[in-house]
Parts: C-alpha cells; structure tokens; sequence
C-alpha cells in the first residue's frame, strides 16, 4: 500500500513538473478579438492560462485608473491581429504566473498605436526589465518602428526563470501581441516530485532492512 | 415667482417700456470667446453726439444733440446688459440755443440708462468747452462726483487736485470734470482737457490742459490693484486722423515731453486703450513715444453725430495703424472677463449711401453689426505683426500650457485711407477650463488674428456696413502642448483628441472646424509645413496638439 502511494506522489510529480514545464504557449489576446470601430477596455489586469498581466498605473501618475484596451478590427490603428495595448500614459506592464512560478520569456511582437506622419516613422523604444528569482534584474530594449506594422523581437537567454517582467507605455504607444511564454518548474511540483523520490527512496531502505 | 433685485427690476421695466415705443435692430451675437469665468461684466463707449441744431430734425434731435441716435445706443447698450456706459465729450454741437442750455438735453437722454440700471460717465468736447459747461457738467451728472444715485456700484471717485490759485483756493478747478472711479476690476481714467470751473487753463491755453494732469493721471492709475485692468478716456485723440489738435495740443507735435512721459506711464501701468472720441470715425492704432520707447493702443470712437471725418495726411510717424472704417454710426462693449478684455465694435449704417455726409435727418431704423473684436488679457502677450511678417513670433505659456503660432504671414494687403499698411496686434491670454469641460490644457485666448477691419472708399455704395464682418485670418498653425495625464493613449489616434474652439453657440468643436474652407485632415505626429488648411493633429513626443485654421478665438487641447 505504502509503495503504491510513493508511487503515486511519483507519477504526480513528474506529470505536474512535467505540466508546469510544458513547450513554451504564445499569449495571443485572441479571445479578446472584437470586429467594431471600438476601443475595449479590459480593466486593470488580463489572465490568460496562468499568466497575468496587471496595468501597475495609478491615478496620481497617469490620471486614469488603470486600463487595458484592444483596437477593433475596425479601427485604423488595428496591427491586424488583436493585441492588449497599456492604455494609461506611462503607464507599465506587468506580466508574472498566478502560481507564482518561473517563467522564459522568448519573444513578444509590438506595433506602435498608429502610423505617425514623420519622414523616419519615428521608432519607439521599449526597454523590458526581467526579474529573476534571484533577485538580479536583466533588460533588454528593442526599436519599433513607427508605421504600426507588427515585429517580432526575441528576448535573449538571460529572460530565463523571471519572476516577473515588465515594461512601459511610451509617449507614442504600442501595443503587444504574441508573448511567447515557457513556464518553469515551480516549487509545488518540485516538493510533490520530491517527495514521492523520497517516499521511494525510503521504501526501498525498509525492504534491505528487512 | 422669482424676485428681482432692483437693479434688474429697473433694467427689465425700462426695457419693456422702451420695446413699447421703439423698433430696435439687435447686432447677431457671436460668443466665440467663452466667459469662463462665470464673473464677466461689460460697459459700453459711445461717442460724439452733436446735432446741427439748424437742421429739421422733427423735434428727434432738440438742442443740437443727436438724441435719436442717443436712444438708439441706449437700447444696445441695455440690451448688451451693460453696467455702465462712457461717452468721451461732445455731448451737444453748441451750448446754447435759442437762448437755452442745452446739456440738461443730453443729461436727459441718459434716463432710459439710469432706468435701466445702467450708469452714464460722460467727458466734456469741444463742443462744450466753456468755464459755464464745467460747472454744468458735475450738476447735470453728479456720479462724476461720486454722488447721486447713478452710480450702480462705480465707486472710488477721484478728481485730480490742482495746485492752488488766486481763482481756485481750494485746487478743485476739475472736480466732477476729470475724474477717475472703479467698477469690478476696472479703473477708468477720464481726462478733460477743456476751460476749467475757475475759468483758467494750463499754461494759458486749453490746448495745454492735459499736461498738468499727467502727475495725477500715473498716480492713480498706479494706484489701483495689480490684477485690475484701467482705461484711459479723453475727447481728443493722441494722434488724431482728420483732426491734428489732439489731447496735448494744437498739432501732433506739442507738449511732446508731457505726450510722452503720459504714454510711458500709461505703458509702465498696464494701459492697453487710449479711448477718444472728436474724429467722428474708427479708427484703432498703436502710438509711441518719440523715441518709440513706450507705446499705447488708442481707439477713437465711431460717431455718434449728424457729421463724419475723412482722414487727412500727416503724421509725425509713432503711429501703427490697425483698423479703420469711416462713415458709420458705431459703439463698442467692452467685456471684462478676470484678467481678459475683449471689445467688440458694432456699427451701422448711417442711412445714406455710403459716404462722407451730414445727416439733415435722424438715420434710419437699420440695424448694428459686429464689426471686429478684439482684447487683451492680463496674462497674456502682446505681438505687433507688421503686414508681411510672420506670426511665429507669438509664443505664450500658462501654468503648464504654452502656445505657438507655427506658420503663417500677416498677409492682409489692406491699408487706411491715408494708404498706410495694417498691422495685426496679436494678443493672448488664459485661463483654466472648467472641470466639466474635461480638457487637457489652459484655454487660450488669441485676439487680433482676423484680417484688418478696413472701410473707408467712399466710392462705395449703399448701405454700409451691412454686415458682420468676416472673422476670417490668414492661414496659419498653432499649437498647444496638453497635459498626457488627461488623455489616454487611445484617445490620441482617434482623431477626436486635439485642438478645439468654441463655435457660435459657445460649445467646444474641433478648431478646423471652424476654418471657413479647407479639407480636414488627422495626423498623427509632428505638424509639417506642407500641411494645408484644415490639417490637424497631435504629436504625442512633444504632448502638442495642433491645427491649420484661418480664424482666432479661444483654444483648448481637449477629446470631443
């Protein structure tokens, strides 16, 4: 009976370390999509499996409550496919997993809010801020150009086991789109994977003694 | 059933009396400047108004005053619900006729003001320049004094005190003739230049009466509060147009170290308008000093009389010429907003074909016109842009907000009859939208944008004017940077955030809006020189929101 548990808390283990650390899912606000002229608003934050985005933005600093918004398919800044923009001026982004796990951040795509009249498109710039479980910070900016087409920028290795990131809304918006996300093992599977190795483990010690 | 103060009972009593006996044209009006301050007042300035007394007049006219056209303005100027209204001399054409005085006349066609709850503060002309006038004239209208019960809330009366004589023991020669008093934040200076209650004048002359009062003159407009705004009366002009004797003398040369120790004083104390009266025209410009120093605006006042000037040349070149219109019957409404001035200056025709006459009867029964505006603000600037310059001088800022003209030339190719180039006096000034307007800068108000008010030909024919005149400008760009906190960054592709004005109702639009042609156009981004009229936009890497418009009035960055 007691093997059998052990090996249940086995099984579980490696099949929740095994989930927690699945290929990398692409955030895609797709389920957010809306076919109007209209900008929705969304509140404060957006949950999409396990991983949350909160708009940190105060009343103080940006003058609005916090808010994210997606373009209609309709609306002449739509990058055509829906994105969460952060509607708040400098207002900042913050992306982290419900569980308080780790996560890789591999690649984001960005458009800027609207085609700007300038000779240069003038490019945006958005510096992201990863924060790793150490405690460390790692960052990392990438150059949007300003014809609102959609690029996609790829985070280097070191946008591994974060905690959280975030980024900020600039002076000539952006919105984002495609946030590719890996999940690492969070603690929970670990104790759980552990201690069913440590159940064995004792189980195999009880039957040499005896 | 709701009271009214006395002052409205008066007002409203009048009113309807006077609609009983009186068909009266009302001017349109045109609110593109917002009273955003909930406090705006207004005083009204009328003019000459003698009457040829050997004209037939039909007993319209009686002792030489233009009574008619006197009842006329007192219904525009009830009907404008100002609070008081000044006339800057030449009152009647002659004292006495028939053996009679005639200024109780005129003092008796103020009654329908005093009914209506509306003060009257008049200055001596040349018409009634007599040691005998200046003793009548602070009995005929004791609020010069301070006294009587005419005065419906002007206060602080003061008349200058003279040095004592063997004529004048006690130094009051003016009292009651020059005099100062204020009303909300405004002090109004009157000047009388004409033969003294003792007799006497300064220096021997009444052509030097205005120089010893120049002292007095900068101590009491020196003495008001610093937020308040003052104006500056006298019948005759600084630089006159037809006539060349002028408030400091004979010719435009005389007494030029008192002129101009008056005008510097007049510049140092916030003076914008010198107003007068004696050409029997419009006429706006700019005077200096000799050496240009200092300077003032001076507006002399439409006429009110049976008889109009034509410019005649010479100057002795410290004028700026602004606007002009000859042979129209006008008045002016001076709304004081907190620290903005705006005066708006109707006319009408004076019931012939357009051009130099004398009336041998009352005008006809036609209606006024708004025929420009222009003000000033406490908080603001002033820009003299002479004809072919650019505007992009005029650059402002309030508490966070700041203001630019980008592009564009006066390039309006009117003169004065004299041939003399128009200038555009551009003013700005300011003030904070309310919360229920929900904007994301300072209001600001430009002034002075409009091309010139010019009429003078008189090869023209008809009745003129015969219309508002247009309030279109030159094409050009402005700017106004807008507070990011007060807008979301979806707000500002839409098209819907930017620069916005105030239509004819005194609501909010788009300022392109309100171009008088042009295509609309949103960009999104910096404002390019290629941009024609009706381009609009907002750039948000410098938080300005801009727009190419042809017309002036109040601006605010705001979502509609």
């Amino acid at each position: 009976m007691k093997t059998a548990i052990a090996a249940v808390c086995l099984v579980a283990g490696v099949l929740a370390g095994a989930a927690d650390s699945h290929a990398g899912y692409v955030i895609d606000f797709e389920t957010l999509a809306h076919s109007d002229e209209l900008v929705a608003d969304h509140g404060a934050t957006y949950l999409d499996n396990g991983y949350l985005f909160t708009n940190t933005a105060t009343f103080e600093d940006s003058g609005y409550s916090p808010s994210f918004a997606t373009l209609g398919s309709q609306v002449y800044g739509y990058s055509g496919s829906t994105a969460l923009l952060n509607n708040n001026y400098v207002g900042q982004t913050v992306l982290a997993r419900t569980n308080g796990g780790t996560f890789n951040l591999s690649s984001i795509t960005l458009a800027t809010l609207y085609p700007m009249d300038t000779p240069d498109n003038t490019p945006v710039s958005v510096q992201f801020n990863g924060h790793l479980a150490n405690g460390n910070t790692v960052t990392q900016s990438f150059t949007v150009n300003g014809d609102f087409t959609a690029q996609t920028f790829t985070f280097g290795s070191d946008f591994s086991n974060l905690v959280s990131a975030d980024w900020l809304q600039s002076d000539y918006a952006y919105q984002f789109d495609n946030v590719d996300v890996t999940a690492t093992p969070v603690p929970a599977a670990a104790w759980l994977l552990g201690s069913g190795l440590l159940g064995l483990v004792g189980l195999r010690r009880r039957e040499k003694q005896q | 059933m709701c009271a009214l103060s006395r002052r409205d009972f008066l007002k409203y009593s009048g009113t309807g009396l006077a609609g009983m006996t009186l068909a009266m044209h009302f001017p349109f009006l045109t609110p593109r400047r917002a009273l955003a301050s909930g406090t705006a007042w207004k005083f009204g300035v009328m003019a000459d108004t003698q009457w040829k007394s050997s004209y037939p007049n039909n007993g319209e006219n009686p002792m030489s005053c233009a009574v008619s056209i006197i009842n006329a303005l007192n219904q525009q100027f009830i009907h404008h619900d100002v609070k008081f209204a000044i006339q800057v001399g030449d009152l009647v054409d002659v004292e006495v006729v028939g053996g009679v005085r005639s200024l109780p006349t005129r003092a008796a066609a103020a009654q329908a003001l005093y009914n209506a709850g509306i003060g009257f503060f008049p200055l001596r002309g040349n018409h009634e320049a007599t040691k005998t006038a200046a003793a009548e004239i602070p009995a005929l209208f004791p609020q010069t004094l301070g006294e009587g019960s005419y005065l419906y809330g002007a206060r602080n009366f003061e008349s200058p005190v003279l040095d004592i004589t063997s004529t004048d023991t006690t130094g009051e020669r003016l009292k009651g003739l020059s005099y100062s008093f204020d009303y909300e934040n405004v002090r109004c200076v009157m000047i009388d230049q004409f033969t003294r209650k003792d007799g006497t004048n300064y220096n021997s002359s009444s052509n030097n009466n205005a120089v010893d009062q120049v002292p007095w003159v900068g101590s009491t407009l020196a003495a008001r509060a610093a937020d308040s705004h003052a104006f500056v009366f006298s019948h005759k002009n600084l630089i006159g147009q037809n006539h060349k004797d002028v408030l400091f003398g004979s010719s435009l040369t005389a007494n030029a170290a008192a002129r101009d120790t008056f005008i510097t004083s007049l510049q140092n104390n916030g003076v914008r308008y010198c107003l007068g009266g004696h050409d029997h025209m419009h006429h706006r410009s700019i005077v200096t000093t000799s050496d240009k120093s200092a300077s003032v605006g001076q507006i002399i006042c439409s006429s009110n009389s049976y008889k109009f000037y034509t410019p005649a040349a010479g100057d002795d070149g410290r004028e700026i010429p602004v606007a002009q219109e000859l042979y129209s019957i006008g008045y002016y409404i001076v709304t004081v907003d907190g620290p903005r001035v705006t005066i708006d200056f109707y006319a009408k025709s004076h019931g012939s074909d357009y051009g130099d006459i004398d009336l041998l009867a009352s005008p006809l029964d036609m209606p006024f016109y708004l025929r420009e505006s222009f003000g000033y603000s406490l908080n603001g600037k002033q820009f003299v842009v002479a004809r072919g310059n650019s505007f992009t001088t005029v650059q402002d800022s309030f508490e966070g907000t700041t203001a630019k003209i980008l592009s564009g030339n006066n390039a309006n190719s009117e003169t004065d009859y004299l041939n003399r180039n128009l200038s555009k006096i551009v003013n700005t000034g300011w003030s904070t939208p309310l919360i229920s307007e929900s904007a994301a800068s300072n209001v600001l108000t430009l002034w002075g944008m409009s091309d010139n008010l010019s009429m003078y030909n008189a090869s023209l024919s008809g009745f003129l004017p015969n219309a508002a005149e247009s309030k279109e400008s030159d094409v050009y760009a402005l700017s106004l940077s807008y507070d990011p906190k007060k807008v979301r960054p979806t707000d500002l592709i839409s098209g819907k955030f930017g620069l916005a004005t105030k239509d004819a109702n005194g609501s909010w639009v788009k300022a392109v809006d309100a171009n008088f042609s042009g295509t609309k156009t949103f960009k999104y981004g910096p404002w390019k020189s290629s941009y024609g009229l009706g381009t609009y936009g907002v750039d948000p890497s410098t938080k300005t929101v801009w727009a190419v418009v042809n017309h002036d009035g109040d601006f605010v960055a705001k979502y509609l």
